[in-house]
């Protein structure tokens, strides 16, 4: 059965994703999308992934969410408010998510991983580094050029217009 | 164990050297306006690439079509062939932008995230690892992103930039959902075990695993451009530039495929599920209402866009009967390097006639034959051969296809039908591409002609030469992708 | 282990359907952003926990690379959006009319 922690920890990382999409401020939402990525770091610790769930909170919580903070900030406050929504669709999408969660959660109670359960002990994190650096190699190298790419494109696009056309009248 | 001169590896190493020191070269140089300087280096980088992939073909470095392997890439046949396709639309780009770049700022970040993208879509054919797939496909798609959004004053440029990430991004989250799945329904990464965990399965996972195929087809689907996914399409090869459009539609698309190949149709193949109905169904959906659609366009690169999503139906054909004919997956394998040169030349020619004339909609195309003919011929080629007329390169792949069907029309009862689908989608397509002609040249008054960009002619002759010349002559072609397909069917296993 | 591996999948089902729902309803191009980070949650959620009942160690290495493309993601992601407001002062993206079929 599920303990304590665990079930609050969902309720908080649930509750929280409904809120980041819900809340009329986007900038109260960001926050609650904070909360969310936390709880799933708090889900990786009761997963014995200590390294993981660092990681999370450095790179998810840390950084990704404080970008989108800062960006939602930076808009008009009259943005960070207007909402305009399609009723009907709405309540299609509410449909759609229901009937998707109820099927496949079925699926899954229905399934034979109910019956997966282990006393074994976790994962030494030692044993990911030795996957980086042995099996997924060349995955590690592309992954730096993705980064390289994503810096490098993103710097272009985030330069303003007109500074650009000063630099080239110098 | 991977060799350090395996062809993916020697591939990263050249293209990714290029890629990163581009910037760095743009900072310490300094000056701007010519572009020349970074388009000889990536230009370099390309031919050198596509040299040691055809040294290695020659030199019987690479295995036959393996398909599995213990490590995350393998260099294989089937890599090797698509890596070729890919760096081809890689030089068709690169070579394209040189006239269109002149225009823009920044050419030295646009060329290096061509050679990015152009990795990553080359180690997707390659991989043999859900992982090492997933980032390839990653490093494909982000630097296609700022691409496409590469014209910051053009609001269209920008419109289609958010939309394609906005899609990008979900299918991406949901491909990691879909691995996510497999992996934990097989306890693997490795496409090799995955194939052998479903082998042998537990009945009660069969609708998970089913749940985590589906999930590979709307991910790939996104990019493929299949039909119930297709709606950013359009307007993202409408508003990004249009050298990007070819290297959205002749590349990022048939990663989508390669992809799809390594996993889903191996994957369903050993679920042993009625899969193939579902997707013949999609390929039907696929053609006509890309076909369809396309009548109604009145700006050429939106009416290429849906001709383009068209022929993502007649490639998964060849899918959709692979189990029960390697004819039909061969005739795949060569519609997509077909279609890879088609589109991308059509493109290359729409990008020259924007550079010169800044016009797309069909309207002002009038007399276009007279003002540009190398362009207009160029166009008036890859469009009969995207039709699928005889003399053309297009005729073969799609006769293969064609012909696939109705081979496995002895185990799939409806297997013809998508042969007739196909030949009459073709038949559609032929009468709206006859009437661009007709505009192009039968209509307008005479005007004077107006100097071509010699890049654009340096690509639309290269593609005129392929396809009028392995129209006449497919042999070789044919037997390459031959040697290319791997053998899809039941008793395959790792 | 305290927890089943149930229960780990069915929080994580519930984050992929609250993501879908947000794509589907909102048009707000942030919104759509932390729908789609919400997924990709819910997918390194079923990772980790799918790899700590097999033990194995790929699913924290999947998760690990998931959550660094995410970054890569986020970063074109937004100088987009930013590009978008300053040409349109708006970041809704069903207000963004120039491409028409």
């Amino acid at each position: 059965m599920a303990d304590a922690a665990f079930l609050a920890l969902s309720v908080i990382t649930i509750g929280s994703a409904i809120a980041a999409l819900e809340l009329r401020s986007l900038v109260y939402g960001s926050i609650a999308l904070m909360g969310t990525l936390g709880g799933i770091a708090g889900f990786f610790i009761l997963l014995d992934s200590p390294f993981v769930a660092m990681f999370q909170l450095a790179v998810y919580v840390g950084s990704i969410a404080v970008l989108i903070l800062f960006t939602v900030m930076l808009v008009k406050r009259e943005l960070i408010f207007k909402k305009v929504e399609d009723k009907r669709r709405k309540f299609v999408g509410i449909a759609l998510m229901l009937v998707f969660m109820v099927a496949l959660g079925a699926v899954i109670l229905d399934s034979g991983i109910k019956q997966i359960t282990t006393d074994e002990p976790a994962v030494d994190f030692r044993e990911i580094g030795d996957d980086f650096l042995t099996y997924y190699w060349p995955a590690l190298i592309l992954m730096g050029l993705i980064l390289s790419g994503a810096v490098t494109g993103a710097l272009v696009l985030a330069r303003r217009v007109d500074e650009e056309n000063g630099q080239r009248v110098n | 164990m991977l060799e350090i001169t395996s062809t993916p590896l020697v591939i990263i190493a050249i293209l990714g050297v290029a890629g990163v020191i581009l910037p760095v070269i743009n900072v310490i140089r300094k000056e701007k306006g010519s572009n020349s300087f970074y388009a000889v280096i990536a230009f370099a980088a390309l031919i050198i690439s596509i040299g040691y992939v055809g040294y290695q073909f020659l030199t019987d470095n690479v295995l036959p079509s393996a398909l599995f392997s213990e490590d995350v890439i393998v260099d294989d046949a089937f890599g090797g062939f698509f890596a070729i396709a890919m760096l081809i639309v890689a030089i068709f780009t690169t070579v394209g932008s040189f006239n269109y770049m002149r225009k823009h700022n920044y050419p030295a970040i646009y060329y290096s995230l061509i050679l990015l993208s152009t990795i990553g879509m080359v180690l997707v054919a390659y991989s043999t690892d859900l992982i090492m797939l997933f980032v390839a496909w990653e490093l494909m798609s982000i630097p296609t992103y700022a691409l496409v959004g590469f014209i910051k004053r053009n609001p269209q440029s920008n419109e289609a930039a958010l939309k394609y990430f906005l899609f990008g991004a979900l299918s991406s989250a949901i491909i990691v959902y879909g691995i996510s799945l497999t992996y934990g329904i097989t306890g693997s990464t490795n496409i090799g075990e995955i194939i052998q965990g479903y082998s042998n399965l537990d009945p009660g996972l069969l609708p998970l695993a089913l749940l985590s195929v589906g999930m590979f087809v709307a991910g790939f689907g996104f990019k493929m451009g299949l039909v119930p996914f297709h709606q950013w399409l359009p307007d993202t090869y409408e508003g990004s530039p249009p050298t990007i459009t070819t290297l959205l539609a002749a590349g990022t698309k048939k990663a989508g495929f390669a992809a799809t190949i390594r996993i889903v149709v191996l994957g369903m193949v050993v679920l042993n599920l009625d899969w193939t109905l579902a997707l013949g169904i999609l390929a039907i959906m696929t053609m006509t209402i890309g076909n369809v659609a396309a009548i109604m366009q009145k700006n050429l690169s939106r009416m290429l866009a849906y001709s383009s999503i068209a022929h993502a139906g007649y490639i998964l054909i060849g899918l959709a009967v692979s189990p029960y004919s390697s004819l039909g997956l061969q005739g795949s394998l060569f519609q997509i390097l077909n279609h890879a040169v088609m589109k991308g030349m059509a493109f290359i020619a729409v990008a020259g006639i924007v550079t010169t004339l800044a016009v797309t909609n069909l309207d002002k195309l009038k007399g276009l034959g007279r003002k540009m003919p190398i362009t207009s011929l160029g166009l008036v080629i890859s469009l009969l051969a995207l039709a699928g007329v005889p003399p053309l390169a297009g005729f073969w792949s799609k006769l293969m296809l064609f012909g696939g069907a109705l081979d496995a029309g002895g185990a799939l009862w409806w297997a013809p039908w998508l042969a007739i689908a196909g030949v009459l989608n073709s038949a559609l397509s032929l009468a709206y591409y006859g009437w661009i002609m007709r505009r192009m040249y039968f209509e307008g008054e005479t005007e004077k002609r107006v100097s071509e960009p010699k890049s654009v002619i340096a690509v639309v002759v290269f593609s005129i030469i392929f396809l009028v010349g392995f129209g006449v002559y497919p042999d070789p072609i044919i037997k390459f992708v031959e040697y290319a397909t791997p053998i899809v069917s039941l008793g395959l296993m790792p | 282990m305290a927890n089943e591996l149930t229960e780990f999948v069915l929080v994580s089902v519930a984050l992929l359907g609250i993501g879908i729902y947000g794509l589907s309803v909102k048009r707000n191009a942030i919104r759509m952003l932390f729908a789609i980070e919400i997924v990709i949650n819910a997918a390194n959620l079923n990772m980790v926990a799918f790899g700590r009942f097999l033990p194995h160690s790929g699913g924290q290495t999947l998760a690990l690379f998931s959550i660094a493309i995410a970054a890569a993601e986020v970063a074109v992601g937004l100088s987009l959006i930013i590009v978008a407001y300053r040409m349109y002062h708006n970041i809704d993206i069903a207000d963004f009319r120039s491409l028409k079929g």
